[in-house]
């Protein structure tokens, strides 16, 4: 049996087979096939192939989907940190890291208040009648412990931190607001990647 | 082409347009459009025992990075081309030859041809065996047209090479399984 050199019939064998020919298309393939040995012989092998390589694999669609959207809600979360973080360190070179808060909060915490509230854009909150409030400043000079912060000094006005307090302010000793003080002081700033995990913390006020 | 498909069916850029929209659901009858195709392909591709981790993988990676996806594009060749590179980096880091999965030993040959089943199942083991010896790129292209019914044009957009290298390909593909059922 000499090869067929018509390319173009052997083509549409794997269309043949799968019954997608119509038309003159596929007359003329018929027509060739009742003459060529070699094409029918290939036809079979396709056919055998199809076969072979049609058999679908039993695959868990439902599973697939939900980790399809699992995945896509952490990346939507992580974009919306990112975006945020973002936002916050643009109003503030001092903005505290991610370990501020985490720092923040442990040390906080062993003192038995809540930190609900975190940096913010928008003013300190006013001095008044709410005895629930507590605002602490950045110290404008370092302690003595303290290494001189190689950043720029952030605007007063801007680079705040808030303390909110369901305890009040009497409820955190001078001690561990300078502890807190000199973390915030000493923690790298930089804020390019924050895990979504991290967000309640973060976002507590927001 | 956000028109419905000639079923009636929402077309793939519509179900992505939705999906990029927050309707989970979009991305359900995605993967239950595309996924038996894709595990088709990756079984062919020779994965053994971990078609289903290489197709959710496909589909986490491709929602992962729809903000690439050209509307004008196909994202069956999408899939499929995130599917086979899948496969070769899998393929590479067992250090061994893929091989055609078995899919279902039942499977007899379709034609009318009155062989017996004992002799199909041993045609098929042949042919599995000659498939094997055909380069990644071959059985690639060879399994899209054989299986998939896909054109030159889709396929060569699968494994980045012109329409022309893929029909190529392909003939060169039958030529060497044909010698190989021969030897
Ligand atoms: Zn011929």
């Amino acid at each position: 049996m000499s090869e067929c050199t018509k390319l173009e019939m052997k083509d549409l064998l794997p269309d043949l087979a799968r019954g997608a020919l119509a038309g003159p298309a596929l007359a003329a393939l018929e027509d060739h096939l009742a003459t060529c040995a070699s094409c029918r012989a290939e036809l079979e092998l396709v056919r055998a192939a199809q076969t072979v390589l049609g058999a679908t694999p039993s695959v868990d669609t439902a599973r697939i989907a939900a980790a399809v959207g699992r995945s896509s809600s952490i990346r939507r979360d992580a974009t919306v940190a990112v975006a945020q973080a973002r936002r916050r360190r643009a109003w503030s070179v001092a903005a505290p890291s991610r370990r501020v808060w985490l720092a923040a909060a442990s040390i906080v915490a062993a003192v038995g208040v809540s930190v609900i509230a975190s940096n913010t854009t928008r003013s300190p909150v006013e001095p008044g009648p709410a005895p629930t409030v507590a605002q602490v400043e950045q110290p404008s000079t370092p302690g003595p412990t303290t290494p001189e912060p190689t950043r720029p000094a952030a605007p007063r006005s801007t680079g705040r931190a808030e303390l909110v307090m369901a305890g009040g302010v009497s409820d955190l000793a001078d001690a561990d607001l300078e502890s807190l003080l000199r973390v915030l002081d000493d923690v790298d700033t930089e804020l390019d990647v924050e895990p979504a995990v991290l967000l309640p913390v973060l976002e507590g006020d927001v | 082409m956000t028109e419905p498909t000639r079923d009636g069916e929402p077309s793939d850029a519509a179900l992505i347009a939705r999906w990029r929209g927050g309707d989970e659901r979009a991305a359900t009858i995605l993967v239950e459009r595309h996924a038996p195709a894709v595990s088709r392909f990756v079984a062919s591709m020779g994965e053994r025992g971990e078609v289903e981790e290489v197709v959710q993988d496909t589909f986490v990676r491709a929602f992962g990075s729809l903000d690439r996806f050209r509307e004008a594009s196909s994202l069956r060749t999408w899939l499929f081309s995130i599917a086979r590179n899948l496969c070769r980096d899998r393929a590479r880091a067992n250090r061994r030859a893929p091989t055609v999965v078995a899919i279902d030993e039942t499977h007899l040959l379709s034609s009318s041809d009155p062989l017996s089943a004992a002799v199909a199942t041993e045609t098929e083991s042949r042919l599995r065996a000659a498939m094997e010896r055909l380069t990644e790129t071959q059985r690639a292209v060879f399994t899209l047209r054989v299986a998939e019914g896909w054109s030159y044009r889709e396929i060569a957009d699968v494994v980045e090479t012109t329409e022309g290298a893929a029909r190529v390909h392909y003939h060169n593909a039958v030529r060497l399984v044909k010698e190989y059922l021969d030897e």
